[in-house]
């Protein structure tokens, strides 16, 4: 166990004794679903949690009776914003994050959708890891050039590519000025684990050749409130992902903390922000760095 | 299998602020000679995890520390140290070693429970007896339009209780963010301004753990619409709309996802394009024309010579 | 009468008989489309891998070819629209071959973007589900309607010709005949059906304009609209427009000097012609050039990185062969083949000067350029002269230039014919590497650094199923041009009677 002793760790565990409910799929209502349960079985000690009519009205715990709890709102995607944090003081270059989300998409060889780079913006501040997903722009230029709207912007901030549409132009690639982009050449090795999926723009696969893919922040998993893959491969707990309509974001360990909070206080900012692209994934300065700088 | 049940202590730990006691430290040689093995000079960390980090000191409590050193990890290898558990150390002198950690790293303990620390002055209760706490929340925003959440604690005699700490967080998808603490004052409000404005509505909870002769209690509350809505047309500047399902999409057959062009532009576009084509449709008819003029002129001459005869 | 009517016997002779040498060449050109269909194939059946493109360099010459095509349509709009309008009378038998350029490079250009595409099967999504937004259908549109223009324009005026193929040519096979009997459509030459030709040219004339400059210009936004440095230019619409009508021109020329010589024109297309000709070519140089110019010297003047990333890899990168031949060898010496001999007067010595003296000036004078331009930098060590070799070397390159310009002089003013030729080719071959130039640099240098990744996947090398499509393309450019110019006259009749009546 890291040292880290988190306390979504703990809740996590406590939920699979208690009720063994916590499954990673009922994530949605987990949390505050956990924190209750948890606060009930030590009711021994604890003795009255409630609630009252001036708050929710529900009663979600007391000594030896049974809860309910309030839902955590499940929210439609046309209400969320879903938004990444990435802090460059915590990446160490490992790239585990492109191994875990080249796995989970089945992402053809050659492609990394998110990459991780090896920045260097002048001699002085010297050389620092820089993971690169697709930004998911909010001012889109890959979506404004496509002829035929196969790439397309959804509410929830999510830019996705209908690869049943796609008529191969690469003109979006062109327009993409962070390099985000990749185009099938060849006809992409498949497994039949890849092939046995119905293709859907949430999964991007099974993939095909002649048309554009990237990074789509892992669509089904923010479906389920789960954090992408690359994230969750992060083990310096570099990456967050959250809702900014929800202002949350959180990493691997748990670390739950309000975006724009995090992004002020720590200086966030975006890549190529003069560009005007309105990225969704914004970065924390390399600034107190916990890893031993690149070479480079 | 208790092991667990300090996990469950933990997991009610949330952060608050309090003033470390800075006590002498008579955990410091405890310290060394029972812990330090494992756990490196200081807690700095070792074949065991750093339970001298701040990391550590701030997720737990006082009384979850000292009964992980009573009860042991055993599924990690680590012993119970209690004697009641056939243990070195007594009570006090694990509540010793407790203490050091937190002097030793400046850090802050939670509002403790049942730790045999140097206690929370538990001004409120003048009477050593035990209570029972209950919490209502409300919330109000102020001039400057932030939301004002104030937390009321109170026994269940109706008086309220003054000098303890309440924290509040706030449950959302991914996880549950701390937005701070707030003591009680000396009507048992515990107030606190919500400086970030979530746009949508969510839970928010207050909880205070209880104290030596207090109960815990915990109120929850829905956040009324924040001061800014989303407007539609912030949702992103390229002005996409998409609202899918809750079942994963396949774009529609044949049909438009990304948003129409702006209508001015097009109608103008529209319109030279349109008045080339016409025009090309003027210029077509007069070939077609051409084309009359000459079969008029070739009925005309073969017509002629008919006309003639006759 | 006669005179006349034995001028035109030369326009049709070529309508009339096919030599060996004829099918030689057809059966040639179908060869290359073969294989170009053959490399097609194995580009549609293995996907894009099999070309040198990649996820960096995602565009090449296919792109080029594109853009080059469309250019070179430009002949027809300039040649025939534009002088037609401004009323010059020595165009009238180029008008014909420039309109059939026109269509001709249109329906090559076209498709090479589907050639490009890696979903060709899903063409008709443009028109399913094409986003008014994008570029791309703006390119869909305006090249749609500049085809059906200019092959009205090209139609209209050839309507009194082919009726004259209809009445003349009545030992033709079956198949030409009523394809002339029904594309002349009863073409009499009465009264009203020369006021309505004539007005449909006359708008024609007009609209096609526009039309043209609009495509180019559209063709040139599908770069200027992304953020990428050396494309997001707002020069780049009037840049290509003017480009387009320069590699036109030199196209036309290319066109005129190879119908004369086979086909025996050289009553219609006299010196003259080509001297026009070519004094509009030089204008259109210098104009480029001027344009040039500009471009790359905001872009190297200012500080932005990565239009400096660009620019160094054209002044001294990879690129830097290819981009000072092209300046040097495409747009400059042409400026001076073209204006040289009409502006100096050749000194009575150097005329007299003998035969032998100037081949070997002219051959030391290559000597030093050919030294001097390919020799590595490497070089420079032995030398001793670090700091003065870079410009000695272009000063003796330029010098070296100059020389062999002189030297050429009385070469050039002897045959003028040829050198606007010449100069036409190193145009156009100029203007093929500029649109390389444009595209391929740009995405050498994105504004993400490229890291991590195999050299030939940073680095573009056309394949040969490139280079085949790209012979494919001329190939088939060439054979309908020349099929044209067997079926229909290639200088347009009545209109060249009409000035002599």
């Amino acid at each position: 166990m890291s040292t880290r002793f988190s306390r979504r760790q703990f809740l996590k565990l406590g939920a699979l004794i208690a009720g063994g409910m916590a499954t990673l799929g009922a994530a949605r209502s987990r949390t505050f679903d956990e924190l209750a349960r948890a606060v009930g079985d030590t009711a021994a000690r604890l003795p009255l949690f409630r609630a009252n009519a001036q708050t929710t009205g529900e009663l979600i715990g007391a000594d030896g009776e049974p809860m309910t709890h309030a839902p955590a709102a499940p929210a439609a995607t046309n209400q969320r914003r879903y938004v990444m944090v990435i802090d460059l003081a915590k990446c160490d270059g490992c790239k585990e994050c492109t191994t875990a989300c080249s796995a989970m998409h089945f992402v053809p060889p050659g492609q990394e959708w998110i990459k991780v780079f090896e920045n260097r913006d002048n001699k002085v501040a010297g050389a620092y890891w820089f993971p690169r997903p697709c930004m998911q722009c909010d001012n889109t230029p890959c979506a404004k050039v496509c002829p035929v709207g196969a790439t397309f912007k959804r509410e929830d901030g999510i830019v996705l590519i209908d690869q049943e549409r796609c008529i191969g132009c690469r003109y979006c690639i062109a327009a993409c000025p962070y390099a985000s982009r990749y185009f099938n050449w060849a006809e992409p090795p498949h497994t039949s684990e890849e092939l046995a999926q119905k293709y859907s723009v949430e999964l991007n696969y099974p993939h095909r050749k002649g048309v554009v893919e990237k990074c789509i922040f892992c669509p089904a998993l923010a479906r389920e409130g789960k954090i992408p893959a690359c994230a969750s491969a992060c083990r310096m707990n570099a990456i967050y992902f959250g809702d900014q309509v929800e202002d949350v974001v959180t990493n691997h360990a748990g670390e739950t903390v309000s975006f724009t909070q995090l992004i002020r206080e720590k200086g966030g900012f975006r890549y190529m922000e003069d560009l005007g692209t309105e990225p969704r994934v914004w970065y924390l300065p390399p600034r107190d760095r916990v890893y031993p700088a690149p070479k480079g | 299998m208790r092991w667990m049940i300090v996990v469950f202590l933990m997991a009610l730990v949330i952060l608050s602020v309090q003033p470390a006691r800075a006590d002498d430290p008579p955990g410091a040689k405890l310290f060394a000679t029972y812990c330090a093995a494992c756990h490196g000079a200081a807690g700095k960390g070792g074949a065991a995890p750093a339970i001298g980090s701040d990391a550590y000191l701030t997720a737990n409590d006082n009384a979850a520390i000292a009964q992980a050193t009573g009860d042991g990890v055993v599924a990690k290898g680590m012993p119970a140290w209690s004697k009641s558990k056939g243990g070195a150390l007594t009570d006090d002198q694990i509540a010793d070693i407790v203490a050091y950690l937190r002097a030793l790293a400046q850090t802050t303990a939670p509002g403790p429970a049942v730790a045999p620390t140097p206690a929370q002055p538990a001004r409120s209760s003048a009477n050593a007896e035990y209570a029972q706490t209950r919490m209502t929340m409300t919330q109000s925003p102020n001039a400057d339009g932030e939301m004002v959440l104030v937390a009321t604690l109170e026994k269940f005699d109706g008086s309220p209780v003054s000098g303890m700490v309440v924290a509040f967080s706030r449950a959302t998808t991914f996880g549950t963010v701390d937005l701070g603490t707030a003591k009680t004052d000396s009507r048992g409000n515990a107030t606190l301004v919500m400086r970030e404005q979530p746009e949508r509505a969510r839970y928010i909870t207050a909880t205070f753990k209880g104290a030596k002769t207090l109960g815990s209690s915990a109120a929850m509350l829905a956040l009324e619409k924040p001061a800014v809505a989303i407007s539609a047309g912030d949702l992103n500047t390229a002005g996409v709309r998409l609202s899918i399902d809750e079942e994963p999409l396949l774009a529609p057959e044949g049909s438009l996802i990304t948003p129409n062009p702006p209508l001015l532009p097009t109608l103008l576009f529209g319109l030279v394009v349109l008045g080339v084509w016409s025009t090309y449709g003027y210029v077509v008819s007069q070939v077609v024309g051409i084309w009359k003029s000459g079969r008029d002129h070739q009925r005309e001459n073969v017509l002629a010579p008919k006309a003639r005869s006759a | 009468m006669f005179r006349q009517s034995s001028r035109e016997d030369v326009l049709f002779q070529p309508l009339q008989s096919n030599s060996v040498r004829f099918y030689a060449f057809i059966a040639i050109l179908l060869a290359v489309i073969a294989w170009a269909a053959y490399a097609y194939f194995v580009q549609l059946r293995d996907g894009l891998v099999v070309t040198g493109l990649r996820d960096y360099v995602f565009w090449g010459i296919y792109m080029t070819n594109f853009v080059f095509f469309i250019g070179i349509s430009h002949a027809g709009t300039l040649i025939s629209a534009i002088l037609r309008v401004t009323g010059a009378e020595w165009r009238r038998p180029i008008t014909r071959m420039a309109e059939a350029i026109t269509v001709f490079a249109l329906l090559i250009g076209g498709p090479m973007i589907i050639i490009d595409m890696g979903r060709p099967d899903r063409l008709l999504n443009l028109l399913q589900s094409g986003r008014l937004q994008s570029p791309i259908l703006w390119d869909l549109i305006s090249i749609t309607t500049y085809i059906a223009g200019s092959l009205m324009y090209l139609y209209l005026p050839m309507i009194p010709d082919l009726a004259e193929c209809r009445d003349r040519l009545t030992d033709a096979p079956a198949w030409k005949r009523f394809i002339y009997r029904t594309l002349s459509l009863g073409w009499r030459g009465n009264a009203e059906q020369k006021h309505r030709l004539e007005k449909g040219v006359a708008i024609m004339a007009v609209l096609i304009i526009p039309v043209a400059v609009s495509v180019h210009t559209v063709v040139s936004w599908i770069f200027g609209m992304t953020l990428r440095p050396g494309w997001h230019s707002t020069i780049f619409g009037p840049y290509f427009v003017v480009g387009a009508i320069f590699s036109g021109i030199a196209a036309i020329l290319l066109a005129m000097v190879i119908f004369r010589r086979v086909y025996r024109l050289e009553a219609y297309l006299t010196e003259k012609h080509f001297r026009y000709l070519g004094l509009l070519l030089l204008v259109m140089d210098i104009i480029y050039i001027y344009f040039t110019l500009s471009e790359y010297l905001t872009m190297a003047y200012g500080n932005d990185a990565a239009d400096q990333r660009v620019m160094q890899l054209l002044f001294g990168g990879d690129f830097a062969p290819v981009f000072w031949a092209m300046i040097l060898g495409g747009f400059v010496l042409p400026a001076f083949m073209l204006a040289l001999p009409n502006l100096v007067k050749i000194p009575a010595r150097q005329a007299a000067a003998t035969p032998l003296l100037r081949p070997l000036a002219a051959m030391g004078a290559l000597a030093v350029f050919a030294v001097m331009a390919f020799s590595p930098t490497g070089a420079s060590a032995d030398l001793q002269v670090v700091a003065l070799w870079p410009l000695l070397r272009i000063l003796s390159i330029l010098v070296a230039l100059a020389g062999l310009l002189w030297l050429a002089l009385p070469v050039m003013r002897a045959h003028p014919i040829a050198t606007i030729v010449v100069a036409s080719i190193l145009v156009n071959v100029a203007m093929w590497l500029k649109r390389y130039i444009i595209i391929v640099p740009t995405l050498y240098s994105p504004r993400v650094p490229i890291q991590g990744v195999p050299w030939e996947w940073a680095h573009y090398t056309p394949t040969w199923v490139e280079w085949s499509i790209t012979a494919g393309a001329f190939a088939t450019f060439i054979l309908l041009y020349t099929l044209f110019s067997k079926m229909f006259p290639v200088i347009s009749i009545w209109e060249t009677s009409e000035r002599d009546a």
